[in-house]
């Protein structure tokens, strides 16, 4: 009988498995995993200047753009997660993370905007006036975001709260706009908006100058492969992904673009196939087969 | 006659998810890794959507693709954006309704569906449109006035 425990896919991505998409401020073992890959890096180190001055002097929307699966969330999770640690280690706040991204009911994606920003102030009141201990007001979603910052400013400064909400995916520009006059000091705003989706993108910069800070993502780079196979397995791998292999994955597929979700995808499948072929070596035809989701 | 508009609305319904495939294989076909997935497509042996998930594609990317190709067929953007709109499960009912004569609902005019077919129209306009996608009119015979 074969006791030993099934090894973990290093570019697993299903959701099961805990890792799509990384959580740093939930997982504190996922702020590892980042890869220096899609530009996000610079996106991260913008996003860490912007706030690292008086976080509580405005309210803050930074708008996450890129394509879809380009890590938009997960970037947004690994901000949270580092304004998270500001507070701790400065000891001057701390930071309540408020998550809408896949926390919203099924028929969320087809109500209106007014409806969707009412739905988002009412569960941000309730989570405030859970960890206040103080009820924040109900009424239009201004005049609650402006109750609620109050109360943020006026609680002592030992126990002084910044609060993070990560908004649901928004593919309308209208919505993001909300947001930018609904920010209140105390409150940060983040927001993530396809680029897939020329309403939101565009319109964003072009018809209403967004103040905001707009963090652009893109799709991979063609050494983004190897990059993100070397991290992952850092000793080789048991089975190796030959850099050939990944090199010419890359090349075949940059006219379309490849974002950081397809690839780990696609290199989670061919590791799969070519450990349950008892390969050594992640061959051309396990990374083919993968794609069908075959291990024959 | 309203059961002759569900009928066209259905048949719409199923003419955009075929485009849908037809965009993700298209897609697929152009790299020698993703071939053979498509041919998977081809055979029906797995939906658009599961291919999708499955290799971590865009469907959103797609979806964007196909509001493009019908508005390029249709040549309105409006019956574009409520046809791609049929694609989406959340939003799908809501088209439907808007295509049998209602008013368009506030988050089909929050993305540009604004006007209304009206009952009457209803019939005319589905069955109108299903002829735009069967017969894309870069395939149809030229008519007198497009040849002159």
């Amino acid at each position: 009988m074969d006791a030993t425990p099934p090894r973990m896919n290093p570019f697993d991505t299903s959701p099961e498995a805990g890792h799509l998409p990384l959580c740093p401020w939930r997982r504190a073992a996922h702020e590892g995993d980042y890869v220096a890959v899609d530009h996000s890096f610079q996106a991260y180190e913008q996003f860490k200047n912007s706030l690292s001055g008086d976080p509580f002097g405005t309210g803050w929307l930074f708008v996450f753009k890129g394509p879809s699966g380009s890590g938009k969330t997960a970037l947004m999770h690994r901000c949270a997660s580092w304004v998270r640690r500001l507070g701790e280690t400065s000891g001057a706040f701390q930071a309540e993370i408020i998550d809408f991204t896949d926390q919203v009911p099924p028929a969320f994606e087809a109500l209106p905007v007014a409806r969707r920003v009412e739905f988002v102030a009412r569960r941000v009141a309730l989570r405030v006036s859970e960890f206040l201990g103080r009820k924040v007001g109900s009424g239009p979603p201004d005049l609650v975001y402006a109750a609620m910052s109050d109360l943020l400013l006026a609680q002592d400064e030992e126990d002084r709260r910044l609060v993070v909400v990560l908004l649901p995916p928004s593919e309308l520009a209208a919505e993001l706009q909300h947001y930018r006059y609904l920010g209140r000091p105390g409150i940060v705003f983040m927001a993530e908006t396809s680029t897939d989706e020329a309403d939101a993108a565009a319109t964003l910069t072009s018809r209403y100058g967004l103040l905001a800070v707009p963090l652009e993502l893109r799709t991979l780079d063609p050494e983004d492969g190897w990059k993100l196979v070397r991290k992952r397995l850092p000793d080789g791998g048991d089975p190796a992904f030959p850099r050939s292999l990944v090199d010419s994955y890359m090349a075949a597929m940059a006219g379309g673009g490849i974002s950081i979700k397809q690839l780990r995808s696609v290199l989670a499948g061919a590791y799969q196939v070519a450990r349950a072929r008892a390969h050594t070596t992640v061959s051309e035809e396990d990374l083919l087969d993968s794609y069908l989701g075959g291990a024959t | 006659m309203t059961d002759d508009v569900e009928t066209f609305v259905e048949q719409l319904q199923s003419q955009v998810l075929r485009r849908f495939s037809e965009l993700v294989a298209a897609e697929l076909n152009a790299s020698r890794y993703t071939r053979h997935a498509a041919r998977a497509l081809d055979e029906r042996r797995l939906s658009a959507r599961q291919l999708i998930h499955r290799l971590g594609l865009s469907e959103r990317r797609f979806l964007a693709e196909l509001r493009r190709d019908l508005h390029a067929t249709i040549g309105d953007a409006q019956y574009a954006t409520a046809l791609s709109l049929l694609a989406r499960d959340q939003f799908a009912p809501l088209v439907r309704d808007w295509l049998t004569g209602e008013p368009p609902a506030p988050a089909l005019a929050e993305r540009g569906v604004t006007w209304t077919i009206g009952r009457q129209a209803a019939p005319l306009t589905a069955v109108s449109l299903l002829t735009l996608l069967h017969y894309p009119p870069a395939r149809r015979p030229a008519t007198r006035s497009e040849a002159v």
